[in-house]
């Protein structure tokens, strides 16, 4: 099997739909102690039109009160190719020091965004989980589905069992 | 080796250390950005806040463990036991994530090293991560069996194809066109995950079906519903699954590969179905 790094770059700029909404997502990371984890298939195009599916991964990790040690990550292979996160002292690809958040660039010669970072304001002014969501995900050209399905375990048992009765 | 010139090196690794060490402001912490590097090339950063009376509460705010879940590398039970004994070995804790201790103000700067330390020494799993090669996704399985399938009576095996229903528009993931549809059918194709929800996948593919079945052509088509990681969905969304198609496939996770057998054989059945 080969990998699929060559898309990287495709990928990043690629407008990605994901099937959960804001809400579910924000319920997870009540529920998982501040960490979401996400796969999916998302189907892209090359430059000579041929179609790829490919397994993504979204992490989000907000754990803790501070927003600064927020973080959030696109992965292909279980591998960074975009992501945003907040350093108080880093050097850009530029070799200039900067400070604060930054976004994760793909870097196709090593295959991964670790390296490369590059400041970003998508989180000046920003304030509280929904706002990080909404500002890192547009950034990411991540959108999620505009309908929430609630709790069906509120309601049901997804499991199987019989609803309870009224 | 002469001891000037020890002294110099000392001095110089003093300037270096004094200049490298950042410091910043944070909601009211200071933050030491200090030049331990951990392996994932960036600095460690201590964060102190003043607690009630005399005390400090020296600490990485999570960040560590944010960054390495960022990176791919996820804190399982074993690492946290790892980080516990680490942490314990310089005198912190490692509670919920995050590297802390509270001190008086004369250990402050203790304090401030150990975590930094402990930050810096999480980061080694970074070094023994490395990409993790996927199987084929589902659809590309099943669109190369189908691909390989694809009798001389089937014209046009179509991806995404859009369908407009009474309400809305919807999507099969593939459908099989005959050459001649009085003799074989048109088969639609639909790969279903679990999702985060599988009861929501299923109404939503019920309403698809809902929507379109009373609509010609569709209302003939044969429905395929590919399920996969069928350990997750529970029985009532799986029923209802079974009963809105002709045919379903139920996949556990690991099972994927099989897809590629049984397509040719269930296509073959639905296209020549009465």
């Amino acid at each position: 099997m080969s990998d699929k790094f060559f898309l990287g770059p495709i990928i990043v700029a690629t407008k990605k739909y994901i099937d959960i909404s804001r809400d579910e997502i924000e319920r997870t990371l009540n529920d998982e102690n501040g960490e979401f984890d996400y796969d999916w298939e998302e189907t892209v195009t090359d430059e000579l039109h041929t179609e790829h599916v490919v397994t993504l991964k979204l992490n989000i990790s907000c754990k803790g009160p501070l927003m600064i040690s927020w973080s959030i990550a696109l992965k292909l292979h279980q591998i960074r190719i975009d992501g945003i996160d907040w350093h108080s002292s880093y050097c850009d690809p530029d070799g200039n020091k900067q400070h604060g958040w930054h976004r994760h660039r793909f870097d196709p010669r090593k295959q991964s965004a670790d390296s490369q970072r590059w400041p970003t304001n998508a989180l000046e002014q920003s304030s509280g989980r929904t706002d990080f969501l909404i500002r890192t995900l547009k950034e990411m050209n991540i959108t999620l589905s505009g309908v929430d399905h609630g709790n069906y375990n509120l309601f049901s048992d997804q499991r199987g069992a019989d609803p309870p009765s009224e | 080796m002469e001891t000037t010139t020890c002294s110099q090196i000392r001095e110089a690794l003093i300037r270096r250390l004094s200049d490298e060490i950042v410091v910043s402001t944070v909601m009211d912490q200071c933050v030491f950005s200090l030049p331990i590097k951990g392996l994932d090339d960036r600095t460690t950063d201590v964060f102190v806040e003043k607690m009630l009376g005399e005390s400090y509460r020296v600490h990485d705010a999570g960040i560590t463990t944010s960054h390495l879940f960022a990176q791919g590398i996820h804190i399982n039970e074993h690492k946290a036991d790892l980080f516990e004994e680490v942490a314990k070995r310089l005198g912190v804790n490692y509670l919920a994530g995050t590297f802390e201790v509270a001190c008086k103000e004369s250990e402050i700067h203790d304090a401030v090293l150990a975590v930094g330390q402990c930050s810096a020494m999480a980061t080694v799993e970074v070094a023994s991560h490395k990409p993790v090669i996927e199987e084929d996704p589902i659809k590309t399985r099943v669109q190369r069996s189908l691909t390989q399938w694809k009798p001389r009576y089937v014209r046009e095996i179509r991806r995404s194809v859009t369908v407009k229903g009474m309400k809305a528009r919807h999507s099969f993931d593939f459908v099989s066109f005959p050459e001649d549809a009085d003799r074989t059918n048109t088969v639609a194709v639909q790969v279903l995950a679990p999702s985060h929800s599988p009861l929501a996948q299923a109404e939503r593919y019920g309403f698809l079906v809902l929507d379109t079945e009373q609509l010609s052509p569709y209302g003939q088509w044969k429905r395929f519903a590919i399920i996969t990681k069928v350990e997750e969905w529970g029985n009532r969304p799986l029923q209802l699954v079974q009963d809105l198609s002709q045919e379903t496939i139920k996949l556990l996770s690991g099972e994927e590969e099989s897809v590629e057998k049984i397509v040719p054989q269930v296509m073959e059945t639905l296209s020549k179905a009465a």
